[in-house]
């Protein structure tokens, strides 16, 4: 048997469902495929709005809640079926960095708290002193010095700060794989650059991959490498960023991306009606875009298409629509 | 008493203080704008800018301990809204000038329905009593200008989509025809297709009634579809102002080039170089001077000790910025 | 580091400094003080029955003899009762009993509060289930109901058994309330950051979510120790306290058992009751002065 590139992080057809108090079933996550290989390290961008299950997808990866069904497995290893023990090892190579950054802050504690955790429960430095150096590198990295930022409390850095503490910490621990979960959403504007930056020196100086997880797209087209677009639950178009950002294929990406509001770019013709309202589950089976969709086909009704491959992309690209199926390219 | 020449809004000075226990800050510090009848005029910034503040001054709704200390507003070259007492406000709130809110969330009455909570405000604004069946033609009348079924009459706000639940509080900021309405990131908690409808709703509105707009927001692109004039505010002062297309065109105060070179586009990849490390100064301990001189790429020693003032430096475009001392750059 | 002059300023402005916790504690502590400061001016053999000339007016009346009441004396300023105790005396060794009833009642329901609310909020499940069902059922007991018989089975109940029964009754809505505080806590951010750091599921209850617990509990404490006075006062005013050494309530009982407000004799009665307004007064100006420690937009400046 051939050597195959191992790859980093696999999830294979989990789905996510709740249940309401009223017994009904919310599908938050349907039938998910994500492959990340190994190496290089990269950004793998998981776009989509609300209701489309990608914070679900931070809490699977990350170990909070377990999949209905399908698995998750990160270097061969089931992710859902860790003990406590395997679960404490799993989060040395898996960290997070979440969109809150006044909530991640216990307000009780200095700043130096959450390094001081992360250090004393992964036993990463010998002495103090080791701590201290580990701390101060991992500070430097994110554009931050010490002695101004482990003495504070939490209300006296601004946003952007603490964010970037965020990420030293996560740094820290040297992981293989960071889930930031919307990390620039809360942050103005004219910051946000910053801290992306910080990401993309991550990925390329020490070979930490990325799940960025956002609403808006045109972060994820600045950075990320890949992206998996998702409505719903279900992924609708997953390729490399530059491909289905600049060439999306899929009904709901065309319509996401041309309502960007962009400086030199007026918004063309109007948006008609059916928009917001049967947002969930009016069709039942079938497409899960069908009721906003303005190029829908009885076809559409059947089933959730699979992700067909865009024969005519020149790296992979796959759009979930049937406007794009081809009898023998029924890939899942 | 209107004036067919005068703004719809002239604002002259404007300025709010909160007290912390660090002193008083300057949430507003001297601001002055207008909005031309059916304008639509952006007042745009980041977080802390001071924009809301200016926003809740104008309906008079800024909260302890803040408070206005200084400055007019006159609606229409009319009264000054700054000075009116409770009784005028309420005859001029919804009349004369109208509030639609950021969060729907916060703003609709969960136990009302629809049809009630705008025939509440009807009802309360309206001079006279008006009957049953008049109240429902307007309402139907309203909900046809912003693009609602009717179906949505009978129903609570907690059956509605966010962007009904908007759409709804537009109407309700319409439903008594005032000439200015102020909106205050109106789009920001909605999805980016939604936010595009509702917008589009804003501006067929206005459109068709012909009623001023002071539209607050942090999102240049946004002002770029939506606005004719556009104003950015920093520090709680307004540092560059003039027509839409000329200010993001050709920006010409250092922050509002940093804002435009940090909106991504789909069409370039890549972080823009400028991104800057340092956020808004501490309001309760300005600098002596101009407010940006911190993240500046073009300070120069006169700006760390005199503050400077909105001059012309183009056809209808001011900045406040010591790079052009003499006006036109 | 250097503390700059905005550090000073405002550690010196700190939300814990406020008027209304100043001067609540402060009250308090005098109040309890009394226990080891009052001995110190008044003879506390003066508290037992028979221990001075009865029915002495306080200093500044007129004594009416027709009513059974002799003259002040400079030794007794707050008069005595008609079985001899002389008030002051009273006060002083009643007024910290009455408050220690209040803490160690208050103090144990708190701590086993706390135990199971911690456990019932983090654990979910089985646990939460089992907790909120006992809980549940113990608030439904009624408690004067209860704490009238066992103090009446109790002939000679002494201070600390009183505050042992009441505490029995005071655990369940400290679990309930704490319960509610850590399930809202657990998903904050902090929570899933300490356990993404690697800390345990203790770690996390008592390192993460209690320090941040500290102002609710304190309040959570004054409001039950209101309620435990109450609820003992309450007791021994019914008669249902001990006989010997006097406490508040007691005092009240013995009062209205000898018709001191028919006779007029409003020094016997008025003391303890005054006492008691003070203690509640001090009790809600702290749990204010606590709310403003939590709740910044109730100080007076941001």
């Amino acid at each position: 048997m051939t050597d195959a590139p191992r790859t980093l992080l696999e999830i294979n057809g989990v789905t996510k469902l709740y249940r309401t108090p009223h017994g009904q079933e919310v599908v938050a996550l349907q039938d998910f495929n994500l492959m990340i290989p190994d190496k290089p390290a990269r950004i793998v961008a998981v776009a989509g709005e609300s209701g489309s299950g990608k914070s679900t997808l931070a809490s699977l990866v990350l170990g909070f809640i377990k999949p209905t069904s399908g698995e998750i497995i990160f270097r061969d290893r089931s992710v859902e079926r860790l003990t406590r023990g395997q679960r404490a090892i799993y989060r040395r190579h898996v960290q997070a960095v979440f969109q809150d950054p006044y909530g991640v802050f216990n307000p009780f504690y200095r700043i130096r708290h959450v390094f001081d955790l992360a250090i004393r429960n992964f036993k990463l430095a010998r002495s103090r002193s080791e701590a201290r150096n580990l701390v101060e590198e991992a500070l430097s990295v994110v554009g931050l010095r010490s002695e101004e930022i482990l003495d504070r409390y939490p209300y006296q850095l601004s946003g952007g700060q603490r964010q970037r503490v965020m990420m030293a910490r996560a740094y820290l621990l040297h992981p293989d794989l960071i889930v930031a979960d919307e990390p620039v959403s809360m942050i103005d504007a004219s910051l946000r650059a910053s801290i992306l930056s910080i990401m993309e020196r991550m990925r390329d100086t020490d070979g930490i991959s990325f799940i960025y997880i956002t609403h808006d797209l045109s972060t994820a087209h600045q950075i990320s490498d890949e992206i998996y677009l998702l409505y719903q639950g279900a992924t609708v178009e997953h390729g490399s960023t530059v491909d289905v950002l600049e060439n999306p294929t899929h009904p709901y990406a065309r319509a996401l991306i041309a309502s960007i509001p962009e400086i030199d770019r007026r918004w063309e013709g109007e948006i008609t009606g059916l928009n917001e309202e049967s947002q969930q589950a009016e069709t039942g089976s079938g497409c899960c875009f069908y009721p906003r969709c303005e190029q829908r086909m009885d076809r559409c009704l059947s089933a959730q298409p699979a992700l067909f491959s865009i024969l005519s992309a020149s790296e992979p690209h796959r759009s979930a629509c049937y406007l794009y199926e081809r009898e023998e390219d029924g890939e899942r | 008493m209107t004036d067919e020449s005068s703004p719809a809004l002239a604002v002259r000075d404007l300025a709010v203080e909160y007290a912390t226990d660090r002193g008083a800050l300057m949430a507003v510090n001297g601001v002055s704008f207008s909005v031309a009848k059916g304008e639509i005029l952006g007042l745009v910034g980041e977080s802390g800018c001071g924009k809301t503040t200016t926003a809740m001054a104008l309906l008079r709704l800024v909260q302890h301990p803040g408070r206005i200390v200084a400055g007019e507003a006159l609606i229409d070259g009319g009264q000054n809204i700054v000075a009116l007492d409770e009784k005028q406000l309420r005859s001029v709130r919804w009349r004369r000038i109208a509030l639609v809110p950021q969060g729907a969330l916060n703003s609709l009455n969960p136990v009302m329905r629809v049809k009630d909570q705008l025939g509440d405000v009807i009802q309360t604004h309206e001079d006279r009593r008006i009957g049953g069946r008049e109240l429902r033609e307007r309402i139907e009348h309203l909900f046809m200008l912003v693009g609602l079924p009717s179906r949505v009459y009978r129903l609570y706000p907690h059956e509605l989509s966010g962007g009904m639940k908007q759409r709804v509080c537009i109407a309700m900021a319409i439903a008594l025809d005032p000439p200015l309405v102020i909106a205050d990131e109106p789009t920001s908690a909605l999805d980016v297709i939604v936010q595009r409808v509702v917008a589009q709703t804003l501006l067929s509105v206005k459109q068709r009634l012909g009623m001023s707009l002071l539209l607050i927001g942090h999102d240049m692109g946004l002002m770029a579809q939506m606005a004719d004039r556009v104003a950015v505010m920093y520090a709680g002062e307004i540092v560059e102002i003039g027509p839409t297309s000329a200010v993001l065109g050709n920006p010409r105060h250092p922050y509002t080039q940093t804002l435009i070179a940090s909106v991504p586009t789909m069409r370039t990849r890549g972080l823009p170089r400028m991104g800057s490390d340092e956020s808004a100064p501490d309001l309760a301990s300005r600098p002596r001077g101009c407010a940006f001189q911190a993240r500046c790429s073009s300070v120069m020693d006169v700006c760390r000790s005199v503050a400077p003032e909105l001059r012309a430096v183009g056809e209808n475009q001011r900045a406040a910025c010591h790079l052009y001392p003499d006006g036109v750059a | 580091m250097a503390e700059t002059a905005e550090t000073r300023r405002s550690r010196r402005r700190s939300p814990w400094l406020n008027g209304k916790l100043m001067l609540g504690i402060a009250v308090l502590v005098a109040l309890l003080s009394l226990q080891w400061i009052g001995p110190l001016f008044v003879d506390t053999q003066e508290a037992l029955i028979g221990s001075t000339t009865p029915n002495l007016v306080p200093v500044g009346q007129k004594a009416n003899p027709a009513l059974g009441f002799k003259p002040s004396k400079s030794a007794h300023p707050l008069g005595t009762d008609s079985q001899g105790r002389d008030m002051l005396a009273v006060m002083v060794v009643g007024t910290p009993r009455t408050l220690y009833v209040g803490l160690v009642a208050a103090g144990l329901g708190l701590i086993v509060g706390t135990i199971l609310g911690f456990l019932a909020g983090f654990s979910r499940g089985l646990t939460d289930s089992t907790i909120t069902t006992l809980t549940d059922v113990v608030l439904t007991i009624p408690p004067i109901a209860v704490l009238v018989v066992v103090a009446a089975f109790f002939t000679q109940t002494s201070v600390t058994l009183l505050a042992l029964i009441i505490a029995l009754f005071a655990w369940p809505t400290a679990t309930r309330q704490i319960r509610a505080q850590v399930l809202s806590m657990r998903e904050q951010g902090y929570v899933k950051m300490a356990q993404l750091s690697g800390a345990s599921i203790w770690k996390v209850m008592y390192g993460e979510m209690m320090p941040n617990l500290l102002p609710y509990l304190a309040a959570s404490f004054m409001s039950m120790m209101a309620a435990t006075i109450l609820v003992v006062t309450g007791l021994e005013t019914l008669g249902l306290g001990s006989i010997r050494l006097p406490t508040l309530g007691t005092t009240i009982n013995n009062a209205l058992q000898a018709s001191a407000v028919f006779r007029g004799m409003w020094w016997w009665w008025s003391p303890p009751v005054v006492v008691l307004i003070v203690i509640f007064l001090s009790l809600l100006l702290v749990t204010l002065g606590l709310d403003q420690v939590a709740n910044p937009k109730l100080r007076k400046h941001l």
